[in-house]
């Protein structure tokens, strides 16, 4: 009894700490340089989503990300910004959880990159919805360029951090 | 069965595939990034040096001068042209109108570059994601 208290208390730290770890990497991103193209995003929080679906669990990673898009959206950003964060992460972990048991640690780039694809297919259609035209159609392959690019990066980073973790 | 499972999950499968894919990305960049796009101004440089910007909008007639010859410039119907030129090869003046920036009106022997700022209607682009 005494034991499961403990790994519960263990796990919901682990929680809070992947969270902050996140938010932080989301701050860190955000006082980069602006990128000139909108919607061209490293992802750094997108690491520790990854990292806590094979360290935690699914269930665990999804909590830390909704938590990370609500805390990031009051710290930073607007109701707008905060649409475009939850269908782009909720797309993401959807695909990432389908297929990190596939690819598994090994591969995690590949799940990554997918994620990282569905993330950016899903604040295009945010955008297109909220503007309601459907000329920010050219902003696809740029979108779908960077997403293969940050994803593979983002994915070895998260491959790294696993093994070490091992 | 096994053999299709093992090329879905084999790390040479992503890797030929997200190679394909960036491959058709940046040949869709590069084509679209030069569709032309048709603008309100004109920007007329001269030795590379910016020295006039004319609206498209208003009918104008007027000549520049550098130390190397003259250019006569017309701007109708919002397209803008050189009527008439010194210099020998008159391409400037064979280009005909122009309303596009895909190809600038250029006069090398004088050092005359016509260039449309299409940055106004390219700014409708710039829709937040």
């Amino acid at each position: 009894m005494k034991n499961k208290t403990s790994s519960c208390l263990k796990k919901y730290t682990l929680m809070a700490l992947l969270t902050s770890v996140s938010l932080i990497l989301f701050m860190v991103e955000s006082a980069f340089p602006p990128i000139p193209i909108q919607g061209v995003k490293i992802g750094l929080s997108n690491i520790v989503t990854i990292v806590a679906i094979f360290i935690l669990g699914k269930k665990e990673a999804f909590m830390i990300l909704v938590m990370r898009i609500i805390l990031s959206s009051v710290f930073s950003g607007s109701v707008l910004s905060f649409g475009f964060s939850i269908t782009g992460g909720v797309l993401a972990f959807g695909i990432m959880a389908l297929t990190s048991d596939v690819f598994g640690v090994k591969k995690v780039w590949i799940t990554s990159v997918l994620g990282a694809v569905f993330h950016n297919a899903g604040q295009l259609a945010v955008a297109i919805i909220v503007t309601g035209t459907s000329r920010i159609f050219v902003y696809a392959p740029i979108l779908l360029l960077s997403a293969i690019v940050t994803g593979t990066v983002i994915g070895i980073v998260s491959t790294a951090l696993l093994v070490r973790h091992r | 069965m096994k053999n299709a499972k093992g090329l879905f999950t084999s790390n040479i499968f992503w890797i030929v595939l997200f190679s394909l894919l960036v491959i058709v990305c940046v040949i869709i960049i590069f084509a679209t990034s030069h569709s032309p796009k048709s603008g309100k101004f004109a920007e007329i440089y001269s030795d590379n040096r910016l020295i006039r910007t004319v609206s498209l909008d208003k009918d104008d007639e007027f000549t520049v001068k550098s130390k190397k010859g003259y250019n006569i410039i017309r701007v109708r119907k919002g397209k803008i042209s050189v009527i008439e030129s010194d210099c020998k090869n008159k391409i400037c003046i064979n280009q005909g109108e122009v309303s596009n920036d895909l190809i600038p009106i250029v006069c090398v022997p004088n050092g005359l570059v016509i260039r449309i700022d299409s940055s106004e209607t390219s700014s409708d682009y710039d829709a937040e994601i």
